[in-house]
């Protein structure tokens, strides 16, 4: 297996995470600023009951999503 | 090329290889077949592949009583004597062994190769759901997010709770209004809910009513706080009487002490007392200290303390009149302080009681002019000031009873406003609150949904991937029987456990293991370890097969051959291992295209010659060799020639339909098969290209044509096959050399016409109007 094939080998747990945050911000979840420390911490196991809150607070503060909540 | 295909394998001292044994793959080819007879060596040769590839010991990786480091060198060798090594795109790696530790250098680049071997064959299909979810967990195993997904309903149960918490207060804050509107409320307010009525109380304007609290209780205190000074002062001028008749009284007791002057014997006496001290101190003076006589000093002291013994009445006196001076001295002091402290506290109250709403007053009134002097006191004492003083705190006495009863009703009124104002806040901050978190949850609950949704799509899109290819994969080896449909999924109840089921005679969900036979759980395990490295290896890989299928027959042979040779064109290179001589049979007579692969052929073993093995031809070529020799071997060109027809006739008129005598055995000699071709050869058309690339065109018709070629053999097999090459008899001497050279001659013109020049294969594939080889160079037109 070359080096290359090896970088591109992605963890599935890394994989996955990627494509939860999509989801996510596509589904106005989570807000966009946040998937950097959404992919630093769910692909590992360490998203807390905290995090999770931080990330929902957020999402409920941002300007996307209460233009869009109307629309649910 | 390909440019990960191994192109050269060797193993010095590895188990078998006692001495160096190299294979060496053509590059241009694919598809690498291995045949040996069990015990020459070719897991040994894979071993190589895999230590060097995958750093692992190979067949003794999961071998229970083995020692990697003692087991892994050929008998009586050394772990340092072993070595293997690859060669690929020109790199050759090689893999040594230190200790149990297997390294390879360089260690960078390495073919990417799957081995897959008879015992993961069992893992694969027959093991646990727990051993089959380890053979895929680097692909489907999302522990760690799984790990961060469990803490979403813990932060939603979180929620919940606070929510409830909220709630409580809202409710226990409700309660209390409930109680204030019942106890207080007016009858105007009778129609308003408790909430209503505590916002309106609370819209009141409480900051007036505080203020008017704070303004009364300061009045209290400060009168409070006067009064106190007031009996302080008087305790301080009752005091100061005391001191002043103390010190009349001393006066009178001196006045009636007698005969001297009693101003003068006081003198006399401190005089007297102070020459005394004087001397004390100037000890040894020779002189008197007023008159500067000469005279004793210690005489001197003497005779003055001889008269203050005679003068003591006096000298008592005149210390207490001392003492009642200060007495009185600082009795005035103090009670001046008093009379300060007092009117500047009275001053306060003056204001306090001026800037006093008339409300708070009462019947109360206030005759400011009276206190003219007070209210411009500048701490100056004065009788006026102190007058007035004393009448202002009269004045108010009167009015302090109605400030207090006032306060009191005051401060009831702005507690009960105050809690009214808390508990109404407290509802309306806790119901925003309990909102808030209600959307929070909603938040949590969506996110679960989606990262539950999306964790399971991933998993079951790989295992899909993978079911739907081996799927595919196994109904091309087992097309029309009633089994397959094989999916996986992940146990929901435990977690690394992946079950399998299958379809078996139109039952679901069963499973495989249980209903398939050994043959068809071989295939399937090889149809998964396909399906998983095709979808998760990608291209630029090598697959190893060691010897997998023990127990296919014939027909599923040549499918497995197929799904080997057309359904992984995405692999670099496919390496089969095998004791079946059927393999090899299915190349050599080129049933397949013998072309497209290299064949290697391993020797017999020994532990002196090691393992030894050598490239492998196709029985027409064999021919052709015995054709061009310059001295004819009749029988082997009379025995290849009978071989060659049986294999390729049996193989054609197969696909060819073409009708013949049936027989109980359903084996068919070299005769029956040319009859049998005679009719057929007579309306088909063969085309064929000399070259890759290139059109194929018409070469049936000769010359000479098939149908010539077909007939002449049959005409001839009995002579020359039969008598020079199978059995002995005396007829056979009375046929030529040129006679077997033209049958051998036919043969080989026939064979060229039924195999491709391209891929050395038959043309056995349907198509929907002709038979093709596998690369379609050859095709033949069914007339």
């Amino acid at each position: 297996m070359t080096d290359e094939q090896r970088d591109t080998t992605l963890d599935p747990n890394d994989a996955l995470a990627v494509k939860i945050a999509s989801t996510l911000i596509k589904e106005r979840l989570l807000d966009g600023t946040h998937s950097k420390s959404f992919l630093s911490k769910v692909p590992d196991g360490k998203a807390s009951e905290t995090d999770w809150h931080t990330w929902a607070e957020k999402v409920l503060a941002s300007k996307e999503f209460n233009d869009g909540a109307g629309q649910n | 090329m390909a440019q990960g295909r191994i192109e050269a394998v060797s193993a010095t001292k590895l188990r078998g290889a006692s001495r160096t044994t190299t294979l060496k793959f053509d590059p241009s080819k694919r598809f690498v077949l291995v045949f040996g007879e069990n015990g020459t060596g070719k897991s040994t040769m894979i071993d190589a592949i895999d230590m060097v590839c995958n750093q692992t010991a190979g067949t003794l990786q999961d071998r229970s009583s083995v020692t990697v480091s003692k087991h892994l060198p050929t008998i009586g060798a050394k772990a340092g004597d072993l070595s293997a090594q690859v060669t690929s795109s020109g790199q050759t790696w090689t893999a040594t062994l230190k200790g149990s530790k297997i390294t390879t250098a360089p260690d960078l680049d390495t073919p990417n190769v799957a081995i897959l071997r008879r015992h993961k064959v069992l893992k694969l299909v027959e093991a646990t759901p727990s051993e089959r979810f380890n053979e895929l967990k680097r692909f489907i195993d999302v522990a760690g997010v799984q790990r961060s997904e469990d803490a979403l309903p813990k932060a939603i149960k979180a929620c919940t709770q606070r929510i409830d918490a909220k709630t409580r207060d809202v409710d226990q804050a409700d309660e209390r209004l409930k109680q204030a509107f019942t106890e207080h409320h007016t009858p105007e307010e009778a129609q308003l809910s408790p909430r209503q009525w505590a916002k309106r109380r609370s819209d009141g304007d409480v900051k007036t009513l505080s203020a008017s609290v704070v303004t009364l209780k300061n009045l209290i205190d400060t009168h409070g706080a006067a009064s106190t000074l007031l009996e302080a002062k008087n305790t301080s001028k009752t005091n100061l009487d005391d001191m002043r008749n103390a010190r009349k009284a001393v006066l009178e007791k001196i006045k009636a002490a007698g005969d001297v002057d009693t101003e003068t014997g006081i003198v006399l006496v401190d005089l007297l007392a102070k020459a005394g001290d004087y001397l004390g101190k100037a000890e040894g003076t020779q002189e008197c200290p007023v008159c500067l006589q000469p005279v004793s000093g210690a005489d001197l002291a003497s005779e003055i303390q001889e008269r203050l013994g005679k003068m003591t009445e006096l000298t008592s006196l005149a210390k207490a009149l001392s003492k009642a001076d200060e007495d009185v001295k600082a009795a005035t002091n103090h009670t001046q302080q008093s009379y300060m402290g007092l009117i500047g506290k009275v001053f306060s109250l003056a204001k306090l009681v001026d800037a006093l709403d008339v409300e708070h007053r009462g019947a109360w009134t206030f005759n400011k002019p009276q206190f003219t002097h007070l209210f411009e006191w500048a701490d100056e004492l004065t009788k006026e000031v102190i007058a007035e003083s004393d009448a202002l705190m009269d004045a108010v006495a009167a009015l302090m009873e109605h400030i207090k009863s006032r306060h009191e009703t005051l401060s009831k009124q702005a507690t009960l406003l105050n809690g009214i104002k808390q508990s109404y806040a407290t509802c309306v901050a806790m119901e925003k609150e309990v909102k808030r978190e209600f959307a929070v949850r909603g938040v949590l609950e969506k996110m679960l949904e989606v990262v539950r949704r999306e964790r399971l799509a991933f998993i079951n899109g790989i295992l899909d991937g993978i079911a739907d290819e081996c799927d595919g994969l196994y109904s091309k080896i087992h097309p029309g029987e009633k089994l397959g449909s094989v999916r996986f999924a992940m146990d929901q109840e435990k977690k690394g456990s992946l079950n399998q089921s299958g379809q078996f005679e139109g039952h679901k969900d069963i499973a495989p293991q249980a209903y398939f036979s050994d043959s068809h759980l071989d295939t399937l395990a090889f149809c998964f370890f396909l399906a998983v490295t095709k979808q998760t290896m990608g291209a630029n890989t090598v697959i190893v097969i060691d010897d997998v299928f023990t127990s296919v027959d014939m027909g599923h042979i040549k499918r497995i051959l197929n799904v080997l040779l057309e359904g992984t064109e995405d692999l670099d290179q496919v390496i089969l291992a095998t004791h079946q001589r059927r393999w090899l049979d299915l190349f050599m007579t080129q049933q397949a295209p013998m072309n497209e692969a290299c064949i290697i052929q391993l020797r017999e073993w020994s532990l002196a010659t090691g393992i030894c093995g050598d490239d492998v031809k196709p029985y027409l070529e064999d021919l052709q060799a015995s054709l061009a020799a310059p001295k004819l071997n009749r029988r082997d060109v009379s025995s290849l020639s009978g071989f060659l027809i049986e294999s390729v006739l049996g193989e054609m008129t197969k696909h060819l339909n073409c009708s013949i005598k049936r027989n109980p055995r359903d084996k068919y000699t070299a005769h029956d098969l040319l009859s049998s071709m005679t009719k057929a050869a007579k309306t088909i058309k063969v085309y064929a290209a000399p070259a890759k690339g290139v059109d194929p065109v018409l070469i049936s018709d000769g010359p000479p044509s098939l149908q010539e070629l077909v007939t002449d053999l049959r005409t001839t097999l009995d002579d020359v096959r039969n008598a020079v090459g199978d059995h002995f008899n005396w007829d056979a001497a009375d046929i030529s050399d040129e006679t077997v050279r033209t049958f051998g001659g036919n043969v080989e013109a026939m064979c060229r016409m039924l195999l491709c020049g391209v891929c050395g294969g038959m043309a056995t594939r349907e198509k929907r109007t002709h038979l093709a080889c596998s690369c379609s160079h050859l095709r033949i037109a069914r007339g």
